[in-house]
């Protein structure tokens, strides 16, 4: 810069002047990178001043790798520990925020939370519908995706096209999603209408408001938005499989079934594991679709742990008791995980 | 007797590139064919057409008399064993070669026993619960091949399957390869870039270049009597000799002068007098130590040790060429006499690129008496 500076403003006879300029300068960074060491040799040592020095203080004491994890790392802790750590200790206390007190003088209550929740029909019957519902939806997607990819594994006309149009509905936001499909069952909507249509005779089914049809709308939604992610990850999968090893057993004479069964379906199990298990975590959180279809009803039909969470913490002000709810289906999470993770470690 | 496999006119391109034109070929029952030829000279692109992986874009494949265009990989019959040897790498080895015999229905009892038998032949009996990913190269390329033979496929097509070796497992592997075929009657295929392997285990060759069969022939036949430019150059280990020389026709005899020698005795063959190349094997170089008739001085330049033999760089007239000798034969910049015998070199026709066939002088008493006059 300084040189630049001279330069600009050098006249025809200040020409030596320019030159001891730039060497003055050139020694003084030498010196200012000897001083600061090998680590740190950023824009930080050439800075003059106090907040230079601090710089330079920082850059000697600690190595240059934790200095570019460090950002990283304290925003994970700020906004995952700290929580954890205040969910931790919620969920042994009976706070309440309509209480008046401060939630770090909460009342002590120990581990009745959990012996209460293990006996909360509500909160039993909502864990077993959530894995009901990660099951279900899990399957159908990884079974409609792994067909589709296979239909996309050959070229044809279109195909370009037709993947960007199968994955679409992944980039809509949830809540729009949901609101579609809100509307799409709703008893005077157009399914009852096209149902109307095909049977010849009115049909009014209350998707929504009926205890037993009430999940299907949802399951349909979560299933219809989030094929096309288990569908890309499949054909990709698909993709770089070894081609040899297909054209191999196909010499052998083994039928397209046989083919997928014996050695495709063997080769692409990493691939199924890691997504069941991304998806899995995915839907255990489900929330947007049935807040805006159901709010859980009728009754707590569709009261999936999130909404169940949602409605204690925010509707009843239960805190610390949500708290501990909160922690057991982490528990919950982690053991799912864990068990589809162990295959796949052995991949 | 029909062919058990037979190739007309088979022709692919990609996009505007023609990688395999009008290529007619046939395979005999219990043959060993080799299909020769640098890397991308279509040999591949060949043996996918037959084994029905891309479809020709004119020209005929039949099996045993019979054409193949409208039957899938599945129902052609041939077994194929890759370059990367795709072995099922999430199946035991056991499971890889019962895995034919289990689409053929084949009862269990049975199964286990052919299994057993073609795992004792091919030396895999120690490893076979071991899984496809963890077999290395040389068990993986063994699993291939008995997974194929297992079925007793037709034809047995092989792309490359020695590429990913190394030399030493090559070598054991030839004979081995070639003892399996011989025992069981196997019809193959066999596609290679190494013309040591082609050599060493085919009972024809059919060298390729650019998409196009060039010569079809017996080992020796290739060897000894390469119809072009090209396969003399290909085919030999260490290369051809080719050398710049004027020939001149007297009577039915060839005569050529080269750099260093004049009046140099050919034999006769289908030239007229003008400027050909003369190709001389390494081993057909006669060198010796003391001058004899119709030799030539030349300075060894290089020499290349092979253990058995050594392989002298001999620079004759400014160009270099190779010669086989015994080891401690010569020093190098040592003085040595070249000479070519009669019977032993081809012409090659600068414009053609064709290989000129030289017969042996029948005059013996001329030969020498015309050598005589040569060795000044």
């Amino acid at each position: 810069m300084a040189g630049a500076a001279a330069r600009a403003t050098h006249s025809a006879g200040n020409h030596i002047t320019e030159r001891q300029d730039l060497m003055r300068e050139r020694q003084l960074r030498e010196a200012a990178i000897q001083e600061v060491g090998d680590e740190a040799v950023g824009p930080s040592c050439q800075r003059s001043g106090r907040y230079g020095a601090i710089a330079r203080t920082i850059a000697r004491r600690m190595p240059f790798e934790v200095a570019l994890a460090l950002p990283a790392q304290l925003t994970v802790l700020a906004v995952v520990l700290v929580p954890t750590l205040v969910v931790l200790w919620l969920s042994v206390t009976s706070w309440q925020p309509t209480q008046g007190i401060p939630w770090y003088k909460a009342e002590v209550v120990w581990l009745s939370n959990f012996v209460d929740l293990v006996q909360d029909a509500d909160f039993v019957s909502a864990v077993l519908r959530t894995v009901f519902i990660v099951v279900l939806s899990a399957a159908v997607e990884l079974f409609l995706a792994i067909g589709l990819a296979l239909l996309f594994m050959e070229d044809w006309a279109w195909r370009r096209l037709a993947v960007s149009a199968i994955i679409i509905p992944m980039m809509i936001v949830p809540v729009d999603a949901a609101n579609a499909f809100y509307m799409l069952f709703n008893d005077q909507g157009p399914l009852n209408y096209i149902l109307s249509l095909l049977i010849g005779r009115t049909v009014q089914i209350d998707w929504l408001g009926d205890v037993h049809l009430a999940l299907v709308p949802i399951i349909l939604c979560e299933i219809w938005q989030w094929t096309p992610l288990m569908f890309l990850l499949m054909l990709t999968g698909l993709m770089n499989l070894p081609e040899n090893q297909i054209r191999a057993a196909a010499v052998l004479g083994a039928s397209p079934r046989r083919v997928f069964m014996r050695v495709i379906l063997p080769l692409l199990m990493p691939v199924i594991l890691l997504s069941l298990i991304v998806r899995s975590i995915e839907i255990f959180k489900l929330f947007d679709p049935v807040y805006i279809m159901t709010q859980g009803g009728p009754g707590n039909a569709t009261e999936t742990i999130s909404m169940y969470m949602y409605h204690g913490a925010f509707m009843f002000f239960r805190m610390g008791y949500m708290a501990a709810a909160a922690l057991m289906v982490l528990v919950v999470v982690i053991t799912i995980s864990a068990m589809l993770a162990r295959p796949l470690m052995r991949h | 007797m029909v062919p058990r496999l037979e190739v007309r006119n088979l022709r692919k391109s990609f996009g505007d590139s023609t990688v395999v034109r009008d290529l007619s070929l046939s395979l005999a029952k219990g043959e060993f064919l080799s299909l020769l030829g640098p890397s991308g000279c279509g040999k591949s692109t060949t043996l996918s057409m037959i084994a029905g992986f891309i479809a020709a874009d004119a020209g005929e494949v039949l099996i045993d008399g019979k054409s193949v265009k409208d039957l899938p990989p599945q129902r052609r019959g041939v077994g194929l064993v890759f370059q990367d040897y795709a072995v099922f790498s999430r199946l035991t080895v056991a499971d890889n070669l019962a895995f034919a015999l289990e689409i053929k229905r084949v009862p269990r009892r049975e199964r286990r026993r052919r299994v057993e038998d073609f795992a004792n032949l091919l030396g895999l009996a120690g490893m076979l619960n071991r899984r496809g990913a963890s077999l290395s190269m040389s068990e993986m390329q063994r699993v291939a091949l008995a997974r194929v033979l297992i079925g007793e496929p037709q034809i047995l097509l092989l792309d490359e399957p020695m590429s990913n070796l190394d030399a030493l497992l090559r070598a054991n592997l030839r004979t081995e390869l070639k003892q399996i075929q011989t025992g069981l009657g196997q019809s193959v295929l066999y596609v290679t870039h190494d013309q040591a392997e082609a050599l060493s285990m085919s009972d024809r060759i059919a060298v390729m270049r650019d998409g196009e069969l060039l010569q079809v022939g017996s080992p020796e036949e290739i060897y000894r009597r390469p119809c072009s430019r090209f396969v003399a150059e290909f085919i030999g280990d260490p290369p051809i000799n080719l050398i710049q020389c004027e020939v001149h026709r007297d009577g039915v005899q060839l005569v050529a002068s080269t750099v260093r020698h004049r009046g140099l005795l050919l034999g006769s063959g289908q030239a007229d007098s003008g400027s050909y190349l003369l190709a001389v094997r390494p081993h057909d170089v006669a060198v010796s130590r003391e001058p004899v008739a119709g030799s030539a001085p030349a300075v060894v330049r290089f020499i290349e040790n092979f253990g058995a033999e050594h392989v002298l760089h001999i620079d004759y007239g400014g160009e270099l060429i190779r010669a086989t000798v015994a080891p401690g034969f010569a020093d190098v910049e040592e003085i040595v006499h070249v000479s070519f015998g009669c019977g032993s070199v081809g012409l090659i026709d600068l414009g053609t690129e064709r290989l000129i066939e030289v017969e042996p002088a029948e005059d013996r008493a001329r030969v020498s008496r015309v050598q005589a006059q040569v060795g000044e």
